[in-house]
């Protein structure tokens, strides 16, 4: 039965793409992206609502994951929490420490690849990433071209040639 | 009441409607869409269009550019007003596209497999597509990477775009270089994100399948548009491709030894 107290992964408003040992996440909300690695996404897999995290735990070792403790699940919940692909809110663990200093605990405890997800947004603005092309100076604030402050006589955001 | 002239298209299965008070500069966003869309402009009657792109021509004699209800940007130059259009157009496009995914890449083919190259602007894609098309690629574009719904790299073949240390700018075709223009689908082979760096030696760093597809999103255009479409041809891509993350030195000794590396590693 569902504990409210358990973490229960988000369902709705994602698209999933499983790969062999990762898990891509992409959240139709925020349009950002994450990249679970196979430990992160075994958690993420496993809370269900009913699974505690020493549920969790022990799954993890039964299927041939290794040997766990519970901080190594709890960083990967605190993660998924951050990240929005929790549907309950579940208390930080590590509230207040520093990712590097949860990492290097838990790092040095564990044989076991520790819980990662990498995150990015996708761009806002399509044309921003990809062309330098302008009409008018503010065209080109906040792109990556040669001038985020010159639109030049030919068109680009770049200076204007001598 | 402002006369309004309209046309409105179809171009990779996106619906686009181009509206101007003038005729003649209507007649001139024509002109742009069926070049900058590689003639791929059918007239189509009616329909919601994905996408509106008016040209208005305001008192003051300036242009003003206005996508979807939003205004762009005025400027007294025409030149500038089409250039701009030029591209915002294959990027909207590139958007909507049902059944398409394009990524903002070179790309070329070598012995029938895919090589992509990511990438923003001015980092040199079309110097190092130049390059591979001058060692014996098929040439795919120098632009976007267009991809079906299996991964597979489909032409895209605008002419080459390039540009002088001071900014001017000029266009190449293929016969210019000698090279040859790829014309079938063909199957992924390697992704390749680099960046040019005066002397950089190749070291590749082989990405894993999610970590290669989180890199590729900045360069997909229709990932906000049609996140699960996107999301799917990238993950063919990345379970079919070879994805390396590497700088590079000149282009021109480079893509020799990029092409030694995919013979090695792919074909």
């Amino acid at each position: 039965m569902n504990n409210p107290n358990n973490p229960l992964a988000r369902q709705n408003g994602i698209v999933v793409q499983e790969m062999p040992d990762e898990v891509l996440v992409y959240d139709l909300d925020s349009n950002k992206a994450h990249c679970l690695n196979k430990s992160a996404a075994f958690v993420w897999k496993s809370c269900d609502g009913t699974n505690s995290v020493g549920d969790i735990v022990k799954q993890f070792e039964a299927t041939g994951g290794g040997k766990v403790t519970e901080d190594f699940v709890w960083l990967a919940i605190d993660q998924l929490g951050e990240n929005g692909l929790l549907s309950n809110e579940v208390a930080p663990r590590f509230q207040g420490q520093s990712r590097r200093q949860v990492l290097k605990t838990i790092g040095l405890a564990s044989m076991v690849a520790l819980p990662v997800i990498a995150s990015l947004v996708a761009p806002q603005n399509a044309l921003a990433s990809v062309s330098c092309t302008c009409t008018t100076n503010s065209n080109c604030a906040g792109r990556a071209c040669p001038s985020t402050t010159n639109c030049n006589p030919v068109g680009l955001c770049a200076p204007t040639a001598p | 009441m402002i006369e309004s002239f309209t046309f409105t298209f179809e171009s990779y299965g996106a619906r686009v409607r181009l509206s101007s008070n003038e005729r003649s500069t209507l007649d001139g966003l024509v002109a742009v869409a069926r070049v900058s869309l590689l003639g791929r402009v059918t007239e189509v009657d009616g329909g919601e269009p994905d996408i509106v792109f008016e040209l208005n021509r305001l008192d003051n004699g300036d242009i003003m550019l206005v996508q979807d209800g939003t205004e762009l940007g005025a400027s007294d130059s025409e030149l500038k007003a089409y250039r701009f259009f030029d591209s915002i157009l294959r990027v909207s496009v590139g958007e909507h596209a049902p059944g398409l995914v394009f990524l903002h890449a070179g790309a070329v083919g070598w012995k029938g497999k895919s090589i992509i190259m990511p990438a923003e602007s001015f980092q040199g894609k079309s110097t190092l597509v130049t390059e591979l098309v001058r060692a014996g690629c098929e040439y795919y574009s120098d632009d976007f990477a267009v991809l079906d719904e299996n991964a597979y790299l489909r032409p895209f073949p605008r002419k080459i775009s390039r540009r002088t240390e001071d900014f001017k700018t000029y266009e190449l075709s293929i016969d210019d270089i000698g090279g040859k223009t790829g014309t079938a689908a063909i199957e992924p082979g390697v992704v390749l994100l680099t960046a040019f760096q005066e002397d950089a030696e190749f070291a590749p760093i082989f990405e894993t399948p999610g970590t290669g597809v989180l890199k590729l999103i900045p360069f997909t255009l229709s990932i906000r548009k049609q996140p699960d479409f996107a999301m799917g041809v990238l993950h063919k891509l990345s379970s079919r491709a070879i994805i390396i993350s590497s700088l590079r030195g000149s282009a021109e000794r480079f893509a020799r030894t990029l092409l030694d590396f995919v013979d090695k590693n792919v074909n």
